[in-house]
C-alpha cells in the first residue's frame, strides 16, 4: 500500500501585477515529499523561496496549480480552514525566529499546542525545552535569551506539535557560526528522530548538503 | 513653502493625526482653563472691590493727610466718614450706624433706594444730596415714620428723602446690626456729632484696577499714622478666596492631567512618525543634505501642518469662554490681554516641543549609511533629552496655568502625587493580574500579557481611565441625585425657615404667631455680634501667627464679627465632646470642637470678645460636635446665660410650618417688616442649581481626559502595531483562526477598559464614604450612577469587536 504523501505541489505558479504587466514569481512547480523526506530549496536571493514557502504551507494562495498536506487540498479551504490543516500537520522555524514577545519561553512552546488544544501542553512543552536544553529558562521571555536561545525556543515550539512536516525558514541566518551550528545539529537531529518531513529553504549549501532531496530554484522554477 | 499641498501631505500618517488631535485637545483644556480662570477672578475682585468699597482702603480715626491724597493722582476715590448715633423722636431712640458719603460715593456698585417702604428698590450712582438722609426701613418703623419727614441727627433736621434698601459695601462690621443712615459728608459739620473722642471711622476709598495696585500700596505704606490702616481688595481676597483658589487648583490639576497623557501620545506617536520620516531623511543626507536643511525640511513643514490644529484649539477654546461669558453676564467680563493668547497660542507648541522634538530632532543624525539598510530607522531620542523635554514641558504648561510660583508648587506636587501615585497603585494589581494569568486560557493570556509585560504605556493609559471615568460618575452623581436623596432623607419637620433680625419688643408676638400656625420650633437664641480678640490675655493676631500653617477655619472665625449667643440647655443638633455644657453662672462659653482644635483652644482658656457695647469675657467650659446639617440655628460660641447682658442684640431662629401654609408666611412679613426670613428650600434649589453647574464643569472636565486617553490608547496601539500585527500573522502560522485573533483583541481592550471602569467605581466609592460619613450617616448613597463608565466603555469594546481586520497573506506581515 503506497502512503499519502505528506505534501503534494502540482504545477504550482505565482504571478503579480505589475505596471509593466504580469510578473511571474514561480511557475510550473511540482513536488513532493513523503513523511522522513528532507528537502533542501537554494536559490539567490529575491528567486522566490519564501514565496515558495508561503504557497507550500498555505500562508499564501498560488495563481495557479494546488497544494495537498496529507492529501487535503488547500485550494478548497478559506484562511480559517488553512490555518486549522497547518495547525494539524505542519510547524515552523523562521530566520528570524519569530517568537511572542509578550509569552515567555515555556508559553511560547505551548502556543501551537494550545492553539490546537491539544492536552497537557504545559507538561509538553516544558519537555521539549529540555530537550534543546532550555529547561531552566523557561520563565524566560524571548527579550532575555540570546539569539542561538531564542531560535532553539522556536525548534521546541515546532517540535511541541510532533508535525508531519516542518518548514524552516534560514534557520541558522540569523545566527554565528558556533550558535548556527550547534542549531543546524538540533534541528536534523530531532528531524531524524521524529521520522518529521523538512522542508528547508536556505543559500547555505552546507546545511542545504544535510538533506536528504535539493532542489534549486532559478528564476521562478525548480532544477533537481 | 512653494506648494502649499506639501501641508497637506502629513495628514495622511496616522501618527501626524494622532499629534495633531493630542495639541488640539490639550490647546483646547489649557484654554479653558486659563480663560475661566481670568474670568473667575476677575469677578472675584470685582466683587472684593465692591465689597469693601474700593480696590484700596485707608482708613484710621483721623481723615487722610494731604500729603497721602496727593499721592493719589487723579485716580477716582471717595471719601466717608461711619459712625454711630441716636435718633429721637417723641419718646423713641434708635441707634443707627451712619455713613456719610462724599459725592465720589459709591466707588463700584450700585446703592438700592426706595420712595416707599416695602416699595420696589431702584439702583442709583451717587449718595443723598446735602441737607437729606437715607434711612433703613426698620429704623423709620421704629421711629414710626415715613419717608418725606425730618429726623433729627444731632443738632441738625433732615430729610428722609429714601428708604436705604441696600448699599454695595454692606459688609460685616461693628455698626452692622444697627440700622443704617446714610447722609452727605458735607452735612457731618453742622450736625455736631462728632465731638472729641467720638468713635468714627474715615475712610479713602481709592478705584486702583489691575496692576495700579501694588505701587499706590506701597506708596502710601510709608505715610501712614500710627491710628492709620490700608485694606486693598487683596487682602480682603486673600482672606475670603480659598474655596475659588480650590477649585481653579482642581481644575489646573485636571488640565496638567490632561497636557500629560496628550503628552504621552504626542510622544508615541513621534515615535512612529520618526520612522515613517527616516527613510526620506537617509536619501537627503546620502545627497548631501545638511542638518539644518533636514531640521527645517522636515521639522519646519511638520510643525507648519500642525498649524490649523493649534488654531482650531484655539478658536474652540474662544468660542467656550464666549458662550460662557453670555451665560455668566457680559457686564463684568474680562478681556484676555494680548499676552494671555500669546501664552495660550505657545503652550501646545511648547507641549510638541517638549515630548516630539527630541525624537524627531534625531532624524538629522541618522546616517547617511542608514539608507543601504531594507528599512532605516530614526536612532532613538538620547534618554536625557527625552526626558529633560518631557519635565521641561509640563512645568512650563503648568506656570502658565498657575499665574504665580505659590500655586505653581502646589500644583506640581499635586499633579506629581496624581500622575505617579496612581499609576504606582495600579501596578500592584497589575502584576498581580500577570502572575494570576499564568494559567489562564490562551487568548485570555496573550492578551492580558500584551498589557503586562508594557507597563509604561498600560499603567498611565488605565490610570488616566480611571481618573476620567471616576470623575465622570462622580460628577454625574454629585450633579444629579446626590442633594436630591440627601433632602429626602431630611425629617419631614426638619426646619424649612430661618429668621434673623428678631428684636426684643417683637419677640413674644412672634411666638404667639408660630403658635398659631403650629410651627416647630427648636428654639429662640439671642444673638450679639462680637470679635474673638484675645485668647488668654493674648491678642489673637499675635496667637494665630502660630497656626498660619493650619490656616482656614481658625483665621477666618479671627477676621471677621461672629454670632454669639447664649443658653441655658444644650441644643439637640449638638454633643459635649470635652468639658461640660455651660453652667448658669455668666462668663462660661462652650466651643464648637473643630474651630476649638484649629485655635488650639482647650477646657479653661479665657476668651475676650469685643462687641459693640465693650469687651466681654468667659472661661471655656467646654467642647461641643455640633451637627451643622440639622437645619437648627449652631453656632461656634454659646455662653451661659446672662453673659451677653448689656450688648445690642436680635434673635435668630428657625421654624418648620406645613407647606400648605406657606401663604401664611406673608401675614408674618407684613407684622415683623424687620425680620429677615429665610426659606430653606429655595436655599437648597439654589445651591442644587450651583452643584449641577460644577457637575456639568466637572464632566467637561473628564470628557477631556478621556478624550486624551483615548488619544494615548491610539498612540500606544500605533507604536505597537507592527509588533501586533507580527504576532497576529504569527498566531495565524501557528494555525489559529480569526475568532481567536479577534477574542484575543476585544479581551485586551476589555481588560484595559473594564479595568479602569471597575477602579472608576473603587475611587467613586471611596469618594462616596467622607459624603455618606457627613451628610448620610455613615450610609453609602449609592445610584445607578456608579455604573456610568460603561455606558463609555461598553460601545469601545463594541467597535473593537466590528473593527474590520486585514486579511493580507501572513507571511507578508510576518516579514513587515
Amino acid at each position: 500500500m503506497v502512503s499519502t504523501p505528506v505534501l503534494d505541489a502540482r504545477q504550482l505558479s505565482k504571478t503579480v501585477p505589475a505596471p509593466e504587466g504580469t510578473l511571474t514569481l514561480l511557475d510550473d512547480i511540482n513536488l513532493t515529499l513523503n513523511p522522513g523526506d528532507s528537502l533542501a530549496i537554494t536559490g539567490p536571493s529575491g528567486s522566490g523561496k519564501s514565496t515558495l514557502l508561503g504557497l507550500l504551507a498555505g500562508l499564501d494562495v498560488p495563481s495557479g496549480g494546488e497544494v495537498r498536506l496529507r492529501g487535503e487540498p488547500f485550494s478548497a479551504l478559506d484562511e480559517d480552514g488553512r490555518a486549522a490543516l497547518r495547525g494539524r500537520y505542519c510547524s515552523f522555524v523562521f530566520q528570524a525566529f519569530h517568537l511572542v514577545a509578550d509569552l515567555n519561553a515555556l508559553e511560547n512552546v505551548m502556543l501551537p499546542l494550545e492553539i490546537a488544544g491539544a492536552d497537557g501542553a504545559r507538561e509538553r512543552a516544558r519537555h521539549w525545552l529540555e530537550r534543546v536544553g532550555l529547561g531552566h529558562r523557561e520563565r524566560h521571555f524571548p527579550a532575555q535569551l540570546s539569539g542561538g536561545e531564542q531560535q532553539r525556543v522556536a525548534l521546541a515550539r515546532a517540535f511541541a506539535v510532533e508535525p508531519d512536516l516542518l518548514f524552516a525558514d534560514e534557520p541558522t541566518g540569523s545566527l554565528d557560526r558556533a550558535n548556527g551550528d550547534q542549531v543546524a545539529r538540533l534541528l536534523f537531529d530531532l528531524n531524524r528522530d521524529h521520522g518529521t518531513a523538512l522542508v528547508l529553504v536556505t543559500h547555505d549549501p552546507a546545511l542545504a548538503a544535510h538533506c536528504a532531496h535539493h532542489q534549486e530554484l532559478v528564476e521562478g522554477r525548480l532544477s533537481a | 513653502m512653494r506648494d502649499p499641498r506639501l501641508l497637506l501631505r502629513p495628514w495622511r500618517s496616522g501618527a501626524f493625526r494622532i499629534q495633531a488631535l493630542a495639541l488640539l485637545v490639550a490647546s483646547l483644556a489649557i484654554a479653558a482653563v486659563v480663560l475661566l480662570r481670568g474670568e473667575l477672578e476677575q469677578r472675584f475682585a470685582q466683587r472684593t472691590a465692591e465689597a469693601i468699597g474700593g480696590d484700596l482702603i485707608l482708613e484710621g480715626s483721623q481723615p487722610a493727610s494731604e500729603q497721602q491724597i496727593a499721592l493719589l493722582g487723579d485716580r477716582p476715590r471717595s471719601a466717608i466718614s461711619r459712625f454711630s448715633t441716636v435718633l429721637v423722636r417723641d419718646d423713641t431712640f434708635v441707634l443707627v450706624s451712619v455713613k456719610a458719603v462724599d459725592d465720589g460715593y459709591p466707588l463700584f456698585g450700585q446703592v438700592q433706594v426706595s420712595d416707599r417702604r416695602f416699595g420696589d428698590g431702584v439702583a442709583v450712582d451717587h449718595g443723598p444730596p446735602p441737607g437729606q438722609v437715607w434711612l433703613a426701613g426698620t429704623a423709620l418703623d421704629r421711629l414710626g415714620q415715613q419717608p418725606g419727614e425730618f429726623v433729627t441727627v444731632g443738632e441738625r433736621a433732615l430729610l428722609v428723602s429714601k428708604v436705604l434698601v441696600r448699599e454695595p459695601d454692606q459688609g460685616a462690621g461693628f455698626y452692622s446690626m444697627n440700622p443704617r443712615l446714610m447722609m452727605n459728608l458735607a452735612d457731618v459739620d453742622s450736625t455736631g456729632v462728632l465731638g472729641p473722642g467720638t468713635r468714627v471711622r474715615h475712610e479713602l476709598r481709592i478705584a486702583a484696577p489691575g496692576d495700579q495696585l501694588a505701587p499706590l500700596e506701597a506708596a502710601l505704606r510709608p505715610t501712614l499714622a500710627v491710628n492709620q490702616e490700608i485694606d486693598s481688595r487683596e487682602d480682603a481676597g486673600l482672606r475670603s478666596m480659598g474655596p475659588l483658589r480650590q477649585l481653579t487648583l482642581w481644575g489646573q490639576l485636571a488640565v496638567m492631567m490632561v497636557v500629560l497623557l496628550c503628552g504621552g501620545a504626542i510622544y508615541l506617536a513621534a515615535g512612529v512618525r520618526g520612522a515613517e520620516q527616516a527613510g526620506r531623511c537617509a536619501v537627503m543626507k546620502t545627497f548631501g543634505a545638511s542638518r539644518r536643511r533636514i531640521l527645517t525640511q522636515v521639522l519646519g513643514r511638520e510643525l507648519l501642518a500642525l498649524l490649523p490644529s493649534l488654531l482650531l484649539g484655539l478658536a474652540l477654546a474662544a468660542l467656550s469662554f464666549a458662550l460662557l461669558r453670555q451665560w455668566l453676564g457680559e457686564e463684568l467680563s474680562w478681556r484676555p490681554p494680548w499676552h494671555t493668547w500669546l501664552l495660550l497660542a505657545l503652550a501646545p507648541v511648547v507641549i510638541w516641543g517638549g515630548f516630539a522634538l527630541p525624537r524627531l530632532w534625531r532624524l538629522a543624525h541618522l546616517p547617511a549609511r542608514a539608507v543601504l539598510g531594507d528599512r532605516p530607522e530614526a536612532p532613538s531620542a538620547r534618554a536625557g533629552l527625552n526626558l529633560v523635554g518631557a519635565l521641561a514641558a509640563p512645568v512650563l504648561v503648568a506656570m502658565m496655568l498657575s499665574g504665580s510660583l505659590a500655586d505653581l508648587g502646589q500644583l506640581l506636587a499635586l499633579m506629581v502625587a496624581v500622575a505617579v501615585g496612581l499609576p504606582l497603585l495600579l501596578w500592584a494589581p497589575l502584576r498581580l493580574a500577570d502572575r494570576a494569568g499564568q494559567r489562564w486560557p490562551l487568548s485570555a493570556r496573550l492578551a492580558l500579557r500584551r498589557l503586562s509585560r508594557r507597563p509604561l504605556t498600560t499603567l498611565p493609559m488605565l490610570a488616566a481611565m480611571v481618573l476620567a471615568l471616576s470623575i465622570m460618575s462622580l460628577a454625574t452623581q454629585v450633579g444629579q441625585q446626590l442633594l436630591a436623596d440627601w433632602r429626602d432623607r431630611l425629617p419631614d419637620d426638619a426646619p424649612n425657615y430661618f429668621v434673623l433680625n428678631l428684636f426684643d419688643q417683637d419677640l413674644d408676638d412672634f411666638r404667639a404667631w408660630l403658635d398659631r400656625h403650629h410651627a416647630r420650633v427648636p428654639g429662640f437664641y439671642p444673638v450679639v455680634r462680637g470679635r474673638l480678640t484675645a485668647i488668654n490675655g493674648e491678642p489673637v493676631r499675635r496667637a494665630v501667627t502660630k497656626e498660619e500653617q493650619q490656616e482656614d477655619q481658625g483665621q477666618r472665625a479671627l477676621n471677621r464679627d461672629l454670632s454669639l449667643t447664649e443658653a441655658e440647655r444644650l441644643p439637640d443638633s449638638n454633643r459635649t465632646l470635652e468639658g461640660r455644657w455651660v453652667g448658669d453662672r455668666p462668663g462660661q462659653v462652650s466651643v464648637e470642637s473643630e474651630l476649638a482644635e484649629a485655635l488650639d483652644l482647650t477646657v479653661g482658656d479665657t476668651l475676650t470678645f469685643t462687641a459693640q457695647a465693650g469687651d466681654l469675657q468667659a472661661t471655656v467650659v467646654g467642647l461641643r460636635e455640633v451637627d451643622w446639617e440639622s437645619f437648627e440655628p449652631n453656632f461656634y460660641f454659646m455662653f451661659s446665660p446672662g453673659t451677653l447682658d448689656g450688648q445690642s442684640r436680635y434673635w435668630l431662629t428657625s421654624f418648620y410650618l406645613d407647606e400648605d401654609q406657606a401663604g401664611e408666611l406673608a401675614d408674618l412679613v407684613r407684622r415683623f417688616p424687620q425680620i429677615t426670613l429665610l426659606d430653606v428650600n429655595a436655599l437648597l434649589d439654589q445651591a442644587q442649581g450651583l452643584i449641577a453647574q460644577a457637575s456639568r464643569a466637572a464632566l467637561a472636565l473628564a470628557a477631556l481626559l478621556l478624550a486624551a486617553s483615548i488619544l494615548v490608547l491610539a498612540a500606544a496601539w500605533l507604536a505597537a502595531g507592527q509588533q501586533r500585527r507580527r504576532d497576529e500573522a504569527l498566531l495565524r502560522v501557528l494555525g489559529a483562526r480569526s475568532a481567536l485573533l479577534r477574542r484575543v483583541a476585544v479581551l485586551e481592550q476589555l481588560l484595559l477598559l473594564g479595568g479602569a471602569a471597575l477602579f472608576a467605581h473603587l475611587l467613586h466609592l471611596a469618594a462616596l464614604v467622607p459624603l455618606g460619613i457627613k451628610l448620610f450617616d455613615g450610609d453609602m448613597p449609592l445610584s445607578a450612577w456608579i455604573l456610568l463608565p460603561w455606558a463609555v466603555v461598553l460601545p469601545l469594546l463594541a467597535l473593537e469587536a466590528l473593527r474590520p481586520r486585514g486579511r493580507d497573506a501572513p507571511l507578508a506581515r510576518l516579514a513587515g
